[in-house]
């Protein structure tokens, strides 16, 4: 009877669901989950995040990073967390601290410094270079033009 | 019976890289013209060999023949025929002999249409060629071979990763391969001059077409991939700075200095050595990208450990590879020391030198990200993880001041320019850039990123938009034809410059698509029933059923989405939730609308069984520039290669 009963509900509360069809949108809770999972590594995976990533792991990792919130822990907190449970791992970039600033200095040491060199050399080569007499330039007359196009040309 | 003679065929064609570096050493000893002739013999050989081998294993995945340990890694009954074939470069061992079959593929063709004009060339091309033949067939034949046999057969085939299987794996990885092989040919005879001494400017200007077809092939390659990655892995990016793509992405770097090197050797003889560095760091990052990639070293160092046999090969054949290039360079570089006349740090040369320096210094930033944490896993035990937003964060700069040079470069004089030309040059430019800036400011852009990179493209293509302009008008005004015809005459009159210029307009194309799709990419997830909608930026998609659908090796949970703008329906979109049978992976199918030059993108990550939906909507705008980008860039790039031939080249 009772069985009976609850299918019949069912069965009511379903067929008219589509004629009740709502407008479903993220919560604050949704969008702060994927803010956080953007920046936290699925440790299972090649450099993919885990609100990227499609394996279990990464979406068991989004059910905690859902309850923690639940739980009224802030972002910091959240990433504080899975930082002290995975170490610098988890985060998607080296941490500027330590060693890591290194990688982060680098490329514009690196530019800088071949900037510098580069331009030393460059300039030593200019000094080196005799310099042709110099003169203006004249304007272009006609023939010259000709000339220029011909060239362009050939 | 069948892949036995593919396998036998390999195992000759080893045998003939072998006579054919000891024909090429013979025919430099003697002097002998014979011995230069059997040596091409071998490499054209080689070629055959090899392409039986590759017809072969083909054939054992047509047939599905799972006494092959290879086809039935890689393959499965109910696999697709199409993808079948695609299967040969499905795994580690396929890929290497379609590597080096590609690799005999231009050797052969290199020297049979270089024989006549390059003569002395020729011993050298023959046994370099043949050298780094040797060094994969090794590879292949003694430590990773795709034509072993597995007993007992078993039953089925464990199957094709379920990932690979989509047309575009058909394209990807032969692109990307001919572009890394492609590099061989100049590096070839970059080698043949060191070893010759004949240090002149000429296996530049032989190689000039090679090096800008292998260019294209990886630009392409990476593109292509760039793409699969996009609508296969459904998370509505195309680009994630993973080991892998970064591996294809440091010898485009250095390919595209080279590339732009070369010119000034070309037109003012210098720079001998730095060319000759250049290629031979762009080919060495190539055989460096696929064996990193092809032996696992790069996730992690304990995938080196599983195979170590496989790892210090390639860790040795690359290291002899880089060792001996580098070697010789050394050696000759007190020949090649060539005497740099330099007349202004404003001047075409001066830019083309800091153009290099800033490619450089990306790739050094690509390998080092990419490296660094196997670095400190081996000295500190420690793990990091450099993901995309350290690349993005240092990249932003450098592309931006690449962006500018690419700007400035072309239309900056030889030798010297003086102020008045550069004001004349750059003044419009400028201003263009600026009234970009304000105009997007104005229409509510206000990110940084966007606002710099738009400055930068706006000044860049106005540069080159003028230039190409005032030409034009020149030659319409001479030929008193209308401004089309006019340009027309001027892009076939220097085909060569303006082919690049063309190029030079998809790179800015390409950026402009992906600022707009990074920056203003739109993204949201929401679970929903059937019936249910939502919206994302000015679209409303209704889910109006999930069903059930299947492929030849599939099934499927397929949600129909109606996607509104407005009161007005534009499409149906349906996204799938694929399962495959054989290995049982699940796959997200993205259902992709193009709009506005943009996407709708949408994907059904989660089906529970209650019938709840977790739909993930992403708009990329803009995003088809990335691959029209590419497309220009390609198009370019094919007006360069098959420009008429001048008297001087």
């Amino acid at each position: 009877m009772r069985i009976r009963f609850t299918f019949w509900l069912v069965v009511l509360l379903v067929i008219p669901a589509p004629l009740f069809a709502t407008m479903q949108d993220e919560t604050d809770v949704d969008v702060q989950v994927r803010e956080i999972a953007k920046t936290l590594r699925c440790t299972v995976c090649q450099t993919e995040n885990i609100w990227e990533s499609g394996a279990p792991l990464a979406q068991q990792m989004r059910g905690v990073i859902r309850e923690r919130i639940a739980l009224g822990h802030s972002t910091e907190e959240i990433r504080a967390y899975f930082l002290s449970r995975y170490g610098d791992y988890i985060l998607m970039e080296p941490p500027k601290h330590g060693v890591n600033w290194f990688i982060w200095v680098a490329p514009f040491l690196l530019l800088l410094v071949g900037g510098f060199f580069l331009y030393k050399e460059v300039t030593h080569w200019v000094r080196d270079t005799p310099t042709p007499p110099n003169q203006p330039t004249p304007p272009l007359d006609d023939q010259a033009r000709k000339r220029i196009e011909r060239e362009l040309e050939s | 019976m069948i892949i036995e003679i593919g396998h036998f065929s390999t195992i000759v064609a080893l045998v003939l890289s072998v006579f054919g570096m000891a024909s090429a050493a013979l025919a430099l000893k003697t002097r002998n013209p014979d011995w230069a002739r059997s040596g091409r013999m071998a490499v054209t050989l080689i070629f055959v060999l090899l392409g039986v081998g590759m017809l072969s294993l083909v054939y054992a995945f047509i047939i599905r023949d799972f006494s092959v340990l290879y086809v039935a890694n890689n393959s499965n009954s109910k696999l697709p025929f199409f993808y079948t074939v695609a299967a040969v470069w499905g795994g580690h061992e396929g890929s290497l002999l379609l590597w080096v079959f590609i690799l005999s593929v231009f050797s052969t063709l290199a020297v049979w249409l270089h024989w006549r004009t390059q003569p002395a060339i020729m011993p050298y091309l023959i046994g370099v060629e043949s050298a780094i033949i040797f060094g994969f067939l090794c590879l292949i034949v003694f430590l990773s071979s795709p034509f072993e046999r597995l007993l007992p057969v078993p039953l089925d085939g464990k199957d094709l990763n379920p990932l690979l299987q989509d047309p575009a794996m058909v394209m990807h990885p032969p692109m990307l391969y001919m572009g890394y092989v492609g590099f061989s040919i100049p590096f070839s005879f970059a080698m043949a001059a060191l070893f010759s001494g004949r240090l002149g400017e000429e296996w530049i200007k032989v190689t000039q077409r090679w090096s800008t077809f292998a260019w294209m092939c990886l630009t392409t390659g990476i593109l292509l991939g760039g793409y699969w990655a996009y609508y296969e892995l459904g998370w509505g990016g195309y680009w994630g700075w993973d080991p892998v793509e970064n591996a294809s992405f440091m010898p485009w770097l250095v390919g595209t200095a080279y590339l732009h090197s070369v010119l000034v050797q070309e037109k003012r003889k210098m720079f001998k050595v730095w060319n000759l560095f250049l290629i031979i760091v762009t080919f060495s990052l190539s055989l460096i990208g696929t064996f990193l990639v092809r032996s696992g070293v790069l996730t992690s160092v304990h995938s080196f450990a599983t195979d170590p046999e496989r790892g210090l090969y390639i860790l040795i054949f690359v290291g002899t590879v880089i060792g001996i290039a580098f070697g010789a360079l050394i050696l000759r570089s007190n020949k090649l020391k060539s005497q740099v006349e330099m007349d202004s740090l404003i001047s075409r040369e001066s830019i083309f030198l800091f153009n290099n320096l800033f490619f450089l210094v990306a790739a050094a930033t690509v390998f080092l990200g990419t490296l660094y944490p196997l670095i400190l896993e081996t000295l500190q035990d420690a793990k990091v993880t450099v993901g995309p937003p350290y690349y993005n964060a240092v990249f932003m700069p450098i592309a931006l001041g690449l962006l500018f040079l690419m700007g400035i470069g072309p239309y900056i004089p030889w030798r010297k320019a003086s102020v008045a030309s550069l004001k004349k040059s750059f003044s419009t430019p400028l201003l263009a850039g600026a009234v970009i800036v304000v105009l997007l400011f104005v229409t509510g852009i206000h990110n940084l990123y966007a606002l710099a990179g738009s400055y930068v493209v706006a000044f860049a293509g106005m540069a080159i938009v003028l230039d190409f302009g005032k030409i034009s008008q020149l030659y319409a005004q001479r030929n008193g034809s209308n401004i089309l015809q006019g340009s027309l005459a001027a892009f076939t009159a220097n085909q060569r410059r303006y082919s690049s210029m063309l190029t030079h307009i998809g790179v800015l194309v390409l950026v402009v698509g992906i600022i707009a799709s990074t920056v203003y990419q739109t993204e949201k997830v929401v679970s929903m029933r059937v019936g249910d909608e939502f919206t994302i930026g000015d679209y409303r998609m209704k889910l109006t059923k999930i069903h059930e659908v299947a492929g030849g090796n599939w099934n499927a949970q397929e949600g129909v989405f109606e996607v509104f703008d407005g009161e007005s329906l534009i499409t149906e979109l349906r996204p799938q939730k694929r399962i495959y049978s054989a290995t049982q992976t699940p796959t997200t199918e993205s259902a992709i609308y193009a709009i506005n030059m943009g996407h709708i993108f949408l994907t059904m990550p989660e089906v529970s069984e209650d019938g709840v939906t977790v739909a993930r909507g992403v708009l990329n705008p803009l995003v088809l520039w990335v691959w029209g980008g590419g497309v220009i860039m390609g198009l370019g790039v094919i007006l360069n290669i098959l420009r008429p031939r001048k008297k001087e080249e």
